[in-house]
């Protein structure tokens, strides 16, 4: 039999059922997250993991010009090597019978006969090599099913200029190649342009004039902090002199490890920032409910502890609303969590090679999330089901102490302004003041709302403006294109006279160190010429930062980390060429968002070199703004070409990435906060609507009519969002910066974008949200019998 | 005003309940009315109609020449708001504000109303402004809801059990607040009690049992509010 307290409750929660459901959704959103995000970071971890693990991830690597492959022995006799590993790494350019645009390919190199014992790749369609001509060919999957290749099918690569035919043997997962970007530039993975080809050794010695030796080592450290590892490269770099180190990296650093390692930071972060915001939220309006009802349930309570129950039956009964609330919010939200996990590993599914990121239950992650559902809204109602529980029988039966009226402080300190105020603004006011709980509750939750919503959009913002700086600001070409090897002004003559041509400029980018003190940093210089228009650094407003004709012009961010500024000079020393370090002033600082970049003439750099005048990289301006296919035809049909990349595609690719990606996730965000604003300004509303029920009867008497008590309530609610929403403005300029410097890597940089126009849309926003909740107030007052609530107290 | 044949039914979920049946009465212009009955008599019901709060399911109720009995809501609340002044028997007061801004609370949506502060020296607290509820007696706040009844100039003044929350000696201080007010500013002023000796201050008396009026008596003699003994 159902006990009578326990029927009680039931009942009271059916006759509460609407703003008790809104509780719980914000509580089952908070654990839905939690179990979500959670269960994805452990899908997505634990599958890394594995996929590192057993494919044998190096712990550094460094590319070499040429070494001979009987060094190696020597070399992992040095301290703290395990394992030494040499290939061949080369660019390639791949043209798919049928397929008009080539794309430029990583060309690795594997052992024939058996498998590499770092950065091994796993078998996902097809074969391994069998033919001992060595003219087949393993491709990454992602590619190889965009441009729907199967094994047996034919394809070309195009290696230092010739042009070999290959057959796919099959098709390959590698854990350095997890989130793999397009050979030719960019910072969003395309399947269709980003290719890793992984050849037999000794096909691509030949073909890339490396027989018998290898031009980059993987490494396994015994000591893999990085410090340790740092190390251990220096010393390799030292040892390897001779043989030209061009870049060393930890693995750690490579652009997939660094991107999966950064995706999953946040992933983390963001499963405990958003369920921690909604549960406070729930713990914190429960309590002002129950308090309220504690309140209006006086004499029930001094009845049943006359008629001998207990306290502690008395304080589980009212405990039981804020259980109800946190299981029913738990239960949803683990099921919600699942269906987010799904959703989210289907979408990185798209974007990440990973090996067995499925969906797994955790039901640990459940459980911790339940408990979190269950025990916010608990310790929320625990104060006032104590005083419940603890109301003597005689004390309860009395009535409550009358409501204290009494001077407000502001009456107190201007009452010259407080007497000519309407009375209506007194009311508005004083109520406020003398609940300043239930008021700090609908401030708070409007505070927090309002600045994730500021976050969102000016995240959203930033990154639109990101895109904007690098690609249409900074970079303004129709055409790059990458070089096999650096070339003379004959090249670039060449491609003036080809048909569409408006304009050709060339570059030189170079890797080289940069050292002030103890601060290095290996980047890519990029020369440019001194009639350039085609590619330019800005500042952050947009205007060109002039290049010198000697020192360096820095990205922001490289400046920051080598610790300069304009005036002071640095260490050059280039990678190539005679890789003789100069003293190279720095001039300037300029705004980049992708990578570490330095700017330098073209000349100044070919002259450190001891060149006389090369380019690696030519940007092309043509009539049109997307080229035509024979024009690229064309530049295919040149050896010296590596590959070419249009702007507008490159563009085109991010905006929509980011605008499905981002846009989803913050576009759930600013549901999110939107759903926030409305409860918590629905939930204090009613819970100051049911406080004050009497006053609104009598009002209503007195011929008030309905708008104008909505007016008065809706006056306090407005009065007190708009606190929380002015406040929420600056708390979420001061939030987005502080985001905006937390995604300040060295790969990728968004600017701090908060203006004026961003603000007043969060605020309008805002204002709708909670106008909507005034709406629902409105049709509560509207139904409400309020001849009725005479009767209450007889 | 004139109700004519008013009957009020209740549903109760599935039961009807009769709280009103065939009511005839007349209240007119300057008189002092009181009504009389037990509870559940269906006084409070009556009052409700009296003063535009509810709507009768039957018969009709005329005020000048307005029909009450079928005015929308919003004719209903234009009705309260011009023309009925309530008093009610726990005061409802808003307990955050003070004697003068309660009172203002009705002379703000009047049209003609008096000054709060001139109503509160009708009912003799022009010295208790700026106190709040909490820091008043009973009767003074009883006295606070009469001066707010009477701030909007109402030409019908209704009063709910007004003596019911007051011990006997402030209830006759209310009751002759009450008296002044219908002498004086020759306010209609309708009583409702279950005070049997109260029914002997009025020009007449109503009787109300079972939801029926029973009688109608007018009084050869009103006794002041002062002589009456409960």
């Amino acid at each position: 039999m159902v006990k009578p307290l326990t029927r009680k409750l039931l009942r009271e929660l059916r006759q509460r059922w609407g703003a008790l459901l809104v509780l719980t959704l914000i509580g089952a959103l908070g654990v839905a997250c939690y179990v979500g995000f959670g269960s994805v970071y452990r899908d997505m971890d634990g599958a890394r993991a594995t996929f590192y693990r057993e494919y044998r991830l190096a712990d550094f690597s460094l590319t070499l010009k040429r070494t001979p492959r009987n060094l190696l022995a020597q070399l992992e006799r040095l301290p703290n090597i395990v394992r030494l590993e040499g290939r061949v790494r080369v660019n390639a350019r791949l043209e798919v019978p049928g397929q008009a645009d080539s794309v430029t390919a990583t060309a690795l190199s594997l052992p024939e006969s058996r498998r590499p014992v770092l950065n091994d790749v796993m078998l996902i369609r097809g074969s391994w090599f069998d033919d001992p001509g060595g003219r087949q060919a393993l491709l990454n999957d992602a590619f190889a099913r965009a441009r729907k290749l199967r094994p047996g099918d034919r394809f070309f690569a195009v290696i230092l200029g010739e042009r070999h035919e290959l057959t796919l043997a099959g098709t390959v997962r590698s854990p350095e190649f997890v989130y793999a970007l397009p050979g030719s530039g960019g910072i969003v993975p395309d399947p269709r342009r980003s290719a890793v080809l992984y050849l037999p050794q000794r096909a691509l010695e030949r073909w890339a004039d490396l027989d018998g030796a290898c031009n980059e080592l993987l490494g396994v450290a015994s000591d893999a902090r990085p410090a340790a590892i740092r190390a251990t490269l220096a010393r390799l770099e030292r040892e390897l002199d001779p043989y030209g180190p061009l870049v060393s990296i930890p693995m750690s650093e490579a652009p997939s490890v660094q991107f999966l390692a950064n995706e999953l930071d946040e992933l983390s972060r963001s499963a405990a920032m958003l369920p921690t915001i909604c549960l406070l939220v729930v713990a914190f309006v429960l309590h002002v409910v129950l308090g309220r009802t504690v309140a209006s349930q006086r004499g029930f309570i001094g009845t049943i502890r006359a008629l001998g129950y207990t306290r502690w039956e008395v304080l589980g009964h009212y405990l039981g609303y804020a259980l109800a609330v946190g299981m029913a919010g738990a239960a949803a939200g683990v099921a919600l969590g699942s269906w987010i996990q799904r959703g989210m590993l289907s979408l990185y599914q798209q974007y990440y090679e990973l090996p067995g990121m499925v969906q797994h239950a955790y039901p640990r992650i459940w459980l911790a999330g339940s408990l979190a559902g269950v025990l916010a809204p608990l310790a929320g109602t625990l104060r006032e089901a104590w005083r419940a529980g603890t109301l003597e029988p005689a004390a309860a039966m009395r009535p409550p102490p009358p409501e204290r009226g009494g001077r407000v402080l502001l009456e107190k300190l201007f009452p010259a302004t407080w007497s000519r105020l309407p009375f209506a603004v007194k009311l508005v006011l004083r109520a406020i003041m003398r609940n300043p709980y239930r008021s700090l509750v609908a401030f708070g939750t409007t505070f927090v709302a309002t600045a994730l919503m500021v976050e969102s959009l000016c995240m959203l913002r930033s990154v639109d403006a990101m895109i904007a700086h690098e690609l249409e600001r900074t970079s303004r070409q129709d055409l790059s294109v990458s070089l096999r090897e650096p070339a003379g002004r004959g090249l670039l003559r060449e491609l003036e006279r080809l048909p569409q041509i408006a304009g050709v400029e060339p570059q030189l980018v170079v890797s080289c160190t940069l050292t002030n003190g103890a601060w290095e940093k290996r980047v890519g210089v990029t020369a440019l010429t001194r009639e350039r228009s085609l590619y330019r650094p800005v500042d952050s407003r947009g205007a060109p930062v002039p290049v010198p004709d000697e020192g360096l012009v820095l990205a922001a961010k490289l400046a920051e980390i080598l610790h300069v500024r304009p005036g002071d000079s640095v260490t050059l020393r280039p990678l190539l060429g005679r890789r003789q370090a100069v003293r190279a002033p720095v001039v300037a600082l300029a705004d980049t968002y992708v990578g570490l970049t330095a700017f330098a003439r073209l000349e100044y750099l070919n002259r450190l070199l001891g060149e006389s005048w090369t380019a690696n990289n030519v940007l092309l301006a043509t009539y049109h703004r997307e080229p035509g296919s024979p024009l690229l035809a064309e530049l295919d049909r040149r050896p010296m070409v590596l590959g070419s990349e249009q702007r507008v595609r490159s563009l085109a690719l991010l905006r929509e990435t980011i605008g499905r990606n981002l846009g989803v996730f913050f576009g759930i965000l600013v549901l999110f906060t939107g759903g926030l604003a409305f409860g918590g300004a629905l939930n204090t509303a009613l819970v100051s609507l049911g406080e004050r029920e009497r006053e609104i009867g009598t009002f209503r008497v007195l011929g008030y009519t309905r708008r104008e008590i909505t007016g008065i309530f809706a006056g306090e609610s407005y009065l007190v969002n708009l606190f929380g929403l002015l406040a929420g403005l600056g708390g979420g300029t001061l939030f987005t910066r502080y985001m905006v410097s937390f995604y300040s890597t060295e790969l990728f940089r968004l600017p701090a974008l908060v203006e004026g126009f961003m603000l007043v849309r969060a605020g309008l926003l805002m204002l709708a949200f909670v106008t909507l909740a005034m709406l629902v107030i409105s049709g509560v007052i509207a139904r409400t019998r309020w001849t009725e609530v005479f009767k209450t107290r007889e | 005003m004139t109700l004519h044949d008013v009957s009020k039914v209740y549903r109760m979920g599935e039961v009807e309940v009769p709280a009103l049946v065939h009511a005839d009465l007349e209240v007119r212009a300057g008189e002092f009315l009181v009504i009389l009955g037990p509870s559940g008599s269906g006084k409070s019901t009556l009052l409700n109609l009296l003063g535009g709060m509810d709507r009768p399911t039957g018969g009709t109720i005329h005020y000048l020449d307005q029909d009450l009995s079928r005015a929308s809501d919003r004719r209903l609340t234009a009705f309260r708001r011009h023309h009925v002044g309530f008093v009610f028997q726990f005061f409802n007061l808003v307990p955050t504000l003070t004697a003068l801004e309660n009172v203002q609370v009705a002379t703000a949506i009047a049209t003609h109303p008096l000054e709060a502060s001139e109503a509160l020296r009708v009912v003799g607290l022009e010295n208790r402004a700026s106190h709040f509820p909490s820091q008043l007696s009973g009767g003074e706040q009883q006295r606070v809801a009469i001066a707010r009844a009477l701030a909007s100039n109402p030409r019908l003044l209704l009063c709910d059990e007004p003596t019911g929350n007051l011990d006997s000696a402030t209830g006759r201080a209310v009751l002759r607040l009450l008296w002044d007010l219908n002498e004086r500013l020759k306010m209609t002023v309708v009583i409702i009690t279950h005070s049997q000796p109260v029914a002997r201050m009025g020009h007449r008396s109503a009787t109300l049992r079972d939801g029926r009026i029973v009688s109608v008596v007018e009084n050869e003699r009103r006794t002041l509010p002062e002589e009456l003994e409960w």
